[in-house]
């Protein structure tokens, strides 16, 4: 602070005298002013004054040359002593007399102008001198000195410097007395000021001193200074306040870290209790998860360090906690709940901390997506123990912990569809391979039905021709009959083993019966030879009704569906046991009539979990052995077939699957005709295939029926021979075509065939199973599709429909 | 060179003869009117320094009139030194008159006799009347005269009777009385 003590007193008193030295030096030079002007006027005015008078007088004098008299009046200026020179000239301006007789100026020979002048410091002019108005005697000249007014000035000079000094000393005086007044007041305020910075203490106060303005000045500052004060205390608690909120932000940011690392609510739950406990600090901790059924809390974690209270109030995880309308409620719609003095509520659960010795708890809800799941419990023994930062810390952490809880239901949830994902993958390379080996058993049965066509034709011609065969020929001929049987039934099963899934198969009427005979037949080898290896005895029994309903379905999924059942009875039943499958009639919920498939088992059986899940697709108890598909085709098919699914099991009780079907209703009439129709006329008849064999033993078979057969070799040669006879006007009464040929194949025939004579009725041969064998598969052009080898009663009833149908048409 | 230069100072010669000669001429014919010149002049002065009664004139524009009783001894003076003059505002007349009798109408009469009778009649003639006599005889003042010139160290002075002046009802300025010898009241008592 520049303004220290003494240059305040040197200034106030410098300041005093430098404006009274200014005041009187103005003072001086107006009146000096006034002086000069003043004495230059007055000496005018006397000179003026002395000339008329010495005029006047002077008159008679000059009127009558009077020389002694006008010396005489002009000598009475000697009294005056500002007058230096003067003198008379007479009428005609001749100098008549002057004064002093030997003047020290030299004084004019002619008179001038009338009027006085200051030249040269003299006061000097000429008066004229009249007696009368009109008439002039003369001129009177007078010289004063005006030095007397600069001489004078001399004077008061003099008397003003003195007034001056003494003045200035007065006020010198005077101002180093007074102005205490001022500087006493301001120097006490800086020596505060500085005290107080100098100490950095705010408690300090300015003395009162003064009156006015600087009691003003002195409460203002004392003022300011209190303000400085009170503010300087906030900010230190302020500070403090930082701090601790620092400190609670790193321990969120500690905790939110921790939990973040792990990935089961359970162990995010230790963690953020553990936290708690040690570092906010909490007496007791708990989290509850919210039970929306029951609506109840359950313990799901409590603080590892809060286990001695938790036994105290009779608390454990897994325990229910009912929810109490005061503050656990609220909690659940989302508020933190706080209850600073649990004493002064009568509900359970405050009552219950209250008997641990808790007096105040928070309750901070865990919310996800806006629904609370669980409920953060933070107690103290002290009533009114948390504050405000406190219930600001647990709200954060409640959300930090309910986001980590939200992070980990989704990581399990993506851990569970990434599992279900590889399984599908899995699944579905399986199928792929099953499909590659169905297509390549498709190849093979093909080939194999075409091998054994020819051997199912002529043994059937034997049998049936040659009647002079040996009994024992016969009997091997029969053999030969049944293996090629038999070879075609393994045919047409390893066919439909692979058969892809026709959604849009169409719905057959279906012998459940025969459906339980073929898929027994088919997994034979899976009950009874593998077992047998492990010398584990399964004991296969079939409980059969005996006049069964058709029910309507497909064939393929019915079997399908069954076969699965057979293999997770055997699956069920690792030290042997008892398979049982039954059909019988029932009636439904709705009184209808239906029939029951039923495959039990007397194996491990399913615990609920496992029953209620055990349909769901990839659900599996069988590990890597397993797809976890088998029950879920076999709910998909019973979708597909409008019936019911019953599972009954437990554990050690085996299990019970029960199939409730609709029976067909009407439509089942049609499949089988009797076909007691044997061909009578004779028919000129086309047989195209690329099987020698084949064309041979067709050839041999239809011409030893009476007809008149052309075979030919591949499609193209087919349809030239159709067209040639068609020509001649011997057309072919019927076309028999292979499907599969090289070049053109059995569809081109037909076509071929159809757009020549569209009356001619086409036979489609096929080895590649009973894929064309529905209605909608029928390709164009083509009447019937016969499957090979082709059975002889099967082609002649045939030959016989479509000749009948051909008459009815020309009719 | 040479002709030019004695050209030019014989002019400067011929011309301060002529100047010289002049003032000479001026100055000896100022000497011989002087006396009579400057009396005129102190006749015209008396004028200022002495007021008449107002029944002296007829009205306020009426001249003042200036007589020569006897022989005129100004010649042409007189007439110089007022002509075109006023005093007070009022025009100057000059008149000769032969005697006394004569002269009552004029305000101001110079009286030039030498003869004591002739004298003695005219200011008689005069007396309590508002004229203001004038006169350079000895006994003149002494005669009932009111002002007399008289030579003092070769100059004029004056020589004044205040009774006269006060029996003709005129007043005198005191100033005029203090340039002017004052006539004793014994000597001018006599008639």
């Amino acid at each position: 602070m520049p303004l220290n003590g003494r240059s305040v007193r040197q200034r106030l008193v410098s300041i005093t005298l430098f404006t009274s030295a200014a005041a009187i030096a103005l003072t001086c030079i107006g009146f000096g002013s006034y002086e000069y002007f003043a004495s230059r006027n007055r000496l005018f005015e006397q000179v003026n004054t002395l000339a008329r008078i010495i005029a006047t007088n002077s008159t008679a004098a000059l009127a009558f040359q009077d020389e002694r008299d006008a010396r005489s009046v002009l000598a009475a200026l000697r009294s005056e002593p500002t007058i230096k020179a003067a003198a008379l000239y007479d009428a005609q301006g001749n100098l008549f007399v002057s004064f002093p007789s030997e003047p020290e100026e030299k004084i004019p020979d002619q008179p001038g102008l009338e009027g006085f002048e200051f030249i040269n410091g003299y006061l000097q002019g000429y008066q004229p001198v009249r007696e009368l108005a009109d008439q002039t005697l003369g001129s009177l000249y007078l010289q004063a000195d005006a030095g007397v007014i600069y001489q004078r000035f001399w004077l008061y000079a003099l008397i003003a410097a003195i007034v001056m000094s003494v003045s200035l000393l007065f006020a010198y005086v005077l101002s180093r007395l007074l102005q205490e007044r001022i500087s006493r007041p301001i120097l006490s305020l800086a020596d505060t000021a500085r005290a107080i910075s100098q100490r950095a203490d705010f408690t300090v106060r300015a003395p009162d001193v003064g009156d006015g303005e600087f009691a003003i000045l002195t409460s203002a500052f004392n003022q300011m200074l209190g303000r400085i004060e009170v503010q300087n205390t906030a900010l230190k608690d302020n500070e403090s306040r930082l701090q601790t909120q620092l400190a609670r932000l790193d321990l969120l940011q500690r905790t939110t870290r921790a939990i973040g690392e792990r990935q089961d609510l359970h162990s995010i739950f230790q963690v953020i209790l553990r936290n708690l406990e040690d570092n906010l600090p909490i007496d007791f901790g708990c989290v509850c998860l919210f039970e929306p059924e029951l609506k109840k809390l359950t313990i799901e974690t409590i603080g590892a360090r809060s286990a001695a209270k938790a036994r105290e109030m009779q608390l454990e995880p897994g325990a229910l906690l009912p929810v109490d309308e005061n503050g656990l409620s609220r909690c659940l719609r989302g508020v933190l709940v706080y209850e600073p003095n649990v004493s002064e509520v009568s509900f359970a659960f405050p009552q219950r901390l209250a008997s641990a010795g808790l007096l105040s708890f928070v309750a901070a809800p865990l919310i996800v997506e806006s629904k609370v799941f669980g409920v953060l419990i933070a107690a103290r023994h002290k009533a009114n123990a948390f504050v405000s930062a406190d219930c600001e810390f647990l709200r954060q952490l409640s959300e930090h912990v309910a986001l980590a809880s939200h992070q980990t239901q989704l990581y399990l949830d993506l851990q569970k569809a990434y599992d279900n994902l590889r399984l599908s993958q899995q699944t579905i390379l399986q199928q792929e391979r099953l499909r590659a080996l169905g297509q390549m058993a498709s190849g093979v049965a093909h080939d194999i039905n075409n091998a054994i066509s020819p051997i199912a034709l002529y043994t059937e011609s034997l049998l049936e021709h040659e009647t002079n065969l040996s009994e024992r020929a016969r009997g091997y001929l029969r053999t030969i009959q049944r293996a090629i049987t038999d070879v075609a039934q393994t045919v047409t099963r390893m066919r439909e083993f692979y058969r892809q899934r026709d959604q849009e198969a169409s719905l057959m009427p279906v012998d459940l019966n025969e459906m339980v005979d073929q898929a027994l037949n088919l997994t034979r080898a899976r009950w009874s030879d593998m077992t047998q290896e492990r010398g584990i005895v399964i004991d296969v029994r079939t409980e059969l009704a005996g006049e069964l309903p058709k029910i309507l379905g497909t064939e393929s999924d019915i079997r399908d569906a069954l076969t699965n059942l057979v293999f997770n009875a055997v699956d069920a039943m690792p030290n042997g046991g008892t398979l049982t499958v039954c059909t019988k009639e029932t009636f439904d919920t709705d009184g209808r009539l239906g029939v029951a498939l039923e495959v039990a088992d007397t194996g491990t059986g399913m615990d609920e979990e496992t029953r209620r899940r055990c349909i769901e697709p990839f659900f599996t108890t069988k590990g890597e052995r397993g797809t976890g598909m088998g029950l879920a085709m076999v709910y998909g098919m019973a979708k597909r077939h409008g019936a019911q699914i019953e599972i009954h099991s437990a554990v050690g009780q085996g299990t019970t699957i029960r199939l409730r079907f609709l029976i067909a209703q009407g439509g089942a009439e049609h499949a089988i005709t009797p076909s007691l129709l044997v061909a009578a006329t004779r028919q000129r008849l086309l047989v195209v295939d690329d099987d020698p064999l084949l064309r041979e033993a067709l050839f041999r078979i239809l011409e030893s029926d009476g007809h008149e057969v052309t075979t030919m070799d591949g499609g193209q040669a087919g349809i030239d021979a159709f067209n040639e006879a068609y020509r001649a006007g011997q057309p072919f009464d019927a076309v028999m075509t292979d499907l599969g040929m090289p070049y053109v194949d059995g569809r081109s025939v037909a076509a071929a065939v159809k757009k020549l004579s569209p009356r001619t009725p086409v036979i489609l041969l096929t080895g590649w199973g009973q894929r064309l064998n529905t209605e909608q598969s029928v390709p164009a052009h083509v009447d019937v599709v016969l499957s090979k080898p082709p059975k002889l009663p099967e082609l002649r009833r045939t030959l016989a429909q479509l000749q009948m149908a051909a008459h009815e048409q020309r009719a | 060179m040479k002709s030019p230069l004695n050209k030019g100072a014989s002019k400067l010669w011929l011309g301060s003869c002529v100047i010289l000669a002049s003032l000479i001429a001026s100055v000896a014919g100022a000497l011989a009117t002087s006396e009579y010149q400057l009396k005129a002049v102190f006749l015209f002065n008396f004028a200022q320094f002495v007021e008449w009664p107002e029944a002296a004139f007829d009205d306020a524009t009426d001249e003042l009139k200036i007589c020569v009783l006897g022989e005129d001894p100004f010649g042409t003076e007189l007439e110089a030194v007022m002509e075109g003059e006023r005093i007070g505002g009022r025009p100057i007349g000059i008149e000769r008159v032969p005697a006394g009798e004569t002269a009552a109408h004029c305000h101001l009469v110079y009286v030039n006799q030498n003869a004591e009778s002739d004298l003695r009649q005219t200011l008689q003639a005069l007396n309590g009347k508002p004229v203001l006599t004038v006169g350079e005889t000895e006994a003149f003042t002494a005669s009932g005269g009111i002002i007399r010139f008289f030579t003092e160290d070769n100059k004029v002075r004056l020589r004044i009777n205040p009774r006269a002046a006060e029996q003709s009802h005129l007043r005198l300025s005191s100033k005029l009385l203090r340039s002017s010898q004052i006539v004793a009241k014994e000597n001018g008592s006599a008639p």
